[in-house]
C-alpha cells in the first residue's frame, strides 16, 4: 500500500496492513473527551443506523441493476459503491468508540471521498440527459397516444383490405385476369380465364400463355409486347387466343408490370375483356365493305358501258338519218331544177340507209333482250348448236371454200338456248366475214372444260386483229373494216351474253395469223339462279338494258 | 378576196361514210369558190395521205382538214392527236365534222387543238350551209398558214 499516513512512522519490521490496524498511540473515543453516556450512545446508534441503511441500500440497488436486462449506465455502479462505502465509513465511526482504529477510519474516509468525487464527475455530463427525461405521466400519455394511432391505422388497414377484396371481386366479375411471374409463368388465373379458355386452373398455373396461343399473331407481335412490359411500361392490345377446344377468341388486353425496388418487373398482371363478338362484326363489316367495293366497281364499269352504248347508239342511229335527209334535200333541189338523172340513185341510197337503221334497231333490241335474260337456262348441246349455225351459213362456207374443223370436247353449256346460238352464230359469222382471206380458209370451232367453266372458241386464219383493237372490237357498232356488211353489234352481243352469265369474252390474235375468239361460261351459276324465285327464270341482274334506262 | 383568186383552197376530207362524203362534196360544188377536195375513208389512210406514204406518194398537202370523229381502224381523235403531234402537219387547220354533239367529244377535240367543230346537223340545209361557211371562212378570210 502506497498510503502515507500522518503520525509516527511504523516501527521497524511492521507490515503496512498491520500499520493500518495498529491502534497504539490512540485511545477509544469513549475515553477521549467528556462523553456523556447519552450523547455517546446517540452518536453510536445514529452511525449504526446510517451504516446499515446505506449498505442495505447499496445491496438493493445492486440487485435491481443486475435484474434489469436493459443496459444501465456505469454511474449506477458508482452509486452502489458509494453507498456501500458510506455504510462502512459510518460502521467504522461506531467501532472507534471501543477500538481506536483511527488509521483505518481515516483511510476509509479517503476512499469514500474519492468515490464521492468520482460519482460527481461521472454524473455531471449526464445532467442534460437527465433533465430531458420525460415525466412518467408524459411518457404514459405518449404511449397511450401511440396505441390509439396504431388502432386507427389497423382499422384503416382492415377497411382497405375489405375494399381491395371487393374490388378484386368486381374485377373478377368483369374481366379475365391472370398474374405471371417475371418469366411469364402463370401464378394466378381467375374463374373467367378458366371459363373462356376451357382449361382448368391446375392446367394453367405453372404454364406460360403459350397454352392459349392461336398462332394468329406473328412472333414480332409478342416480341414487341415483351419489350414494352420488360421496360416497366403498360402494354395494351388485342390478342387472338385459342381455347382448349380449338375455338378462337379475341381479348382486349392490358398488361401492367409490377416493379420491384430495383425498378425491374417482378410480376405482370394481365386484365382482359372478351371482344370476340366485336371482332366478328368487324370482320363481317370488312367483308361487306369489300363486297360493296366490288359492286361499286362493277357499277362503274356498267356505267361506262352504258355511256359507251348511248354514245354509239346516238351516233350510229343519227348517222343514217343525216344521210337520208341529205339525199332528200338533193332530190328536192334536183326536182326543182327538173334534173331527174340521179334521182334513182338517191332513192336507192335512202332505202339502203333506212334498211341499215332498221337492222341497227333490231340488233339493239336483241342486245337489250340479253340483259333481261328472260329465257330459261338449260344444258345446251354445243355440237347441235354448231350444226344448226353451220346450216345457216352453208352457202357462204361452200362459196368461200372454207374448211371447218370441229373439236367439241365440252358437250354442253348451261344457258338459254337462244343465247348460246347467238354466240355461236356471231362468232362464226365474224370469222366468215373477216377471217377467210387466206389462201386456204379454215375455221376451227371448239369447246373444252376449263377450271369450273366451259370455254368455247372460234379460230380463223384470216388477217388477224392488231392488239390495239382487241378490246374495242367488242364495242357496240365498232367495225374495223370500212366496207363491212356487219352492223357492229355481233361481238357486242357475244360479250353481253358471256358477262350476263358471269363469264367473259376476249380475242387472241397476231396480225397476219388469224384470230381466235374465246368465250368462258362458268359452271357456278347458282348465285344467278338465287337472284330469282325458283321456277321463275326472270333474272333481274345483268348488263345494261337500254329499255330499262 | 385577194387570196381567193390566187390559188384554189385544198381540202382533205377524212370520212368513212361514202354517203356523207358524197353529200359534202356536192355541198362544196354548189359553192362558187374554186376549191379542191381529196377524200380518204379511214384514219390510217388519212395519215398515210398526209405523210405522202404509199399509195399516196403524189398527194398534195391540204390547206384544211375536214375530219370525221367516228372512223374505223384509227378513230378521229387518234388521227387528230397524230396530226397535232407531227411538226410537219400540226400547222394545218383541222375542222371536226361529226354527228356527235357529246360534250366530252367536243372538249377532247378542242383540247387537242382543233380549229373548228361542226356537228353534222340532221337538217341537211343547215349542214350544207355549215360546210359552205367553212369553205368561205378558210378560203377567203384565212391565209393558209404555210405555202
Amino acid at each position: 500500500m502506497a498510503m502515507v499516513a500522518p503520525g509516527p512512522a511504523p516501527k521497524g519490521g511492521a507490515q503496512p496492513s498491520m500499520w493500518l490496524f495498529d491502534t497504539s498511540g490512540y485511545v477509544p473515543r469513549w475515553q477521549s473527551g467528556e462523553w456523556t453516556r447519552g450523547l455517546g450512545w446517540l452518536s453510536i446508534g445514529s452511525d449504526a443506523a446510517i451504516s446499515v441503511a446505506a449498505i442495505a441500500f447499496s445491496v438493493v440497488l445492486g440487485v435491481v441493476i443486475l435484474s434489469r436486462r436493459a443496459r444501465v449506465p456505469r454511474v449506477a455502479w458508482l452509486f452502489v459503491a458509494l453507498l456501500a462505502s458510506w455504510g462502512i465509513g459510518h460502521l467504522l465511526n461506531v467501532v472507534v468508540f471501543w477500538v481506536p482504529a483511527y488509521r483505518l477510519a481515516t483511510v476509509w474516509n479517503v476512499v469514500t471521498a474519492c468515490l464521492t468525487c468520482a460519482t460527481l464527475l461521472a454524473l455531471v455530463p449526464l445532467v442534460p440527459r437527465i433533465l430531458q427525461l420525460p415525466s412518467l405521466e408524459l411518457a404514459n400519455q405518449r404511449l397511450k397516444d401511440e396505441m390509439t394511432a396504431r388502432e386507427a391505422a389497423e382499422r384503416e388497414l382492415s377497411a382497405t383490405n375489405r375494399l381491395l377484396s371487393f374490388q378484386k371481386h368486381a374485377l373478377d366479375e368483369h374481366a379475365i385476369v391472370a398474374i405471371t411471374d417475371h418469366t411469364g409463368t402463370i401464378t394466378y388465373v381467375n374463374d373467367k380465364f378458366c371459363e373462356i379458355s376451357g382449361y382448368g386452373r391446375e392446367q394453367l398455373i405453372g404454364q406460360t400463355h403459350r397454352v392459349v396461343n392461336s398462332g394468329e399473331h406473328p412472333k414480332s407481335f409478342f416480341v414487341e409486347m415483351w419489350k414494352t412490359i420488360c421496360a416497366g411500361q403498360v402494354w395494351r392490345g388485342e390478342i387472338c387466343n385459342r381455347a382448349s377446344d380449338g375455338r378462337r377468341y379475341w381479348v382486349d388486353t392490358t398488361i401492367v408490370p409490377l416493379t420491384g425496388a430495383d425498378g425491374r418487373p417482378t410480376q405482370y398482371v394481365a386484365i382482359r375483356a372478351d371482344v370476340t363478338a366485336r371482332k366478328t362484326y368487324e370482320e363481317q363489316l370488312a367483308h361487306t365493305v369489300e363486297a360493296l367495293r366490288t359492286k361499286s366497281a362493277e357499277l362503274d364499269r356498267k356505267n361506262k358501258e352504258l355511256e359507251q352504248f348511248t354514245y354509239s347508239a346516238s351516233h350510229d342511229l343519227k348517222s343514217p338519218l343525216v344521210t337520208i335527209l341529205g339525199y332528200c334535200e338533193c332530190i328536192a333541189e334536183d326536182v326543182a331544177k327538173h334534173q331527174f338523172d340521179d334521182l334513182d340513185g338517191y332513192v336507192k341510197r335512202i332505202l339502203s340507209k333506212v334498211e341499215q337503221m332498221r337492222s341497227n334497231i333490231d340488233d339493239l333490241l336483241a342486245l337489250s333482250r340479253i340483259g333481261r335474260l328472260e329465257d330459261a337456262r338449260e344444258h345446251v348441246p354445243l355440237a347441235a348448236v354448231v350444226d344448226e349455225v353451220l346450216d345457216l351459213f352453208a352457202a357462204r362456207v361452200e362459196e368461200a371454200g372454207v374448211e371447218i374443223v370441229r373439236s367439241i370436247e365440252a358437250e354442253s353449256v348451261f344457258a338459254p338456248h337462244e343465247q348460246v346460238k347467238q354466240v355461236m352464230q356471231n362468232l362464226i359469222e365474224n370469222a366468215l366475214r373477216y377471217g377467210v382471206e387466206a389462201e386456204h380458209p379454215r375455221i376451227e370451232i371448239g369447246s373444252a372444260t376449263r377450271e369450273a367453266s366451259v370455254e368455247i372458241w372460234v379460230q380463223d386464219n384470216g388477217q388477224g386483229i392488231p392488239p390495239e383493237y382487241h378490246e374495242s372490237v367488242f364495242r357496240l357498232f365498232k367495225r374495223l373494216e370500212t366496207r363491212s356488211e356487219g352492223t357492229g353489234v355481233g361481238l357486242a352481243i357475244v360479250k353481253r351474253v358471256a358477262e350476263t352469265h358471269r363469264g367473259r369474252a376476249w380475242v387472241e390474235s397476231t396480225p397476219g395469223q388469224g384470230a381466235c375468239f374465246r368465250v368462258i361460261f362458268p359452271f357456278a351459276q347458282t348465285s344467278l339462279a338465287e337472284d330469282a324465285p325458283s321456277g321463275e327464270r326472270t333474272y333481274t341482274t345483268g348488263p345494261i338494258s337500254p329499255h330499262r334506262g | 378576196m385577194a387570196n381567193a383568186h390566187t390559188r384554189p383552197v385544198r381540202f382533205l376530207l377524212i370520212e368513212d361514210d361514202e354517203d356523207h362524203a358524197f353529200l359534202i362534196r356536192r355541198a362544196m360544188q354548189e359553192n362558187r369558190v374554186t376549191n379542191a377536195l381529196d377524200h380518204v375513208a379511214d384514219g390510217e389512210a388519212a395519215l398515210r395521205f398526209l405523210r405522202k406514204s404509199e399509195p399516196y406518194e403524189h398527194a398534195k398537202r391540204p390547206d384544211v382538214i375536214l375530219l370525221d370523229l367516228n372512223l374505223p381502224k384509227l378513230d378521229g381523235q387518234e388521227v387528230l392527236n397524230a396530226i397535232k403531234a407531227d411538226a410537219e402537219l400540226n400547222t394545218i387547220p383541222v375542222v371536226v365534222l361529226t354527228t356527235s354533239s357529246a360534250e366530252a367529244d367536243r372538249v377532247r377535240a378542242y383540247s387537242s387543238g382543233v380549229n373548228s367543230y361542226v356537228v353534222k346537223p340532221v337538217d341537211f340545209l343547215q349542214f350544207r350551209r355549215a360546210i359552205q361557211d367553212l369553205q368561205m371562212y378558210w378560203a377567203v378570210l384565212n391565209e393558209p398558214a404555210m405555202g
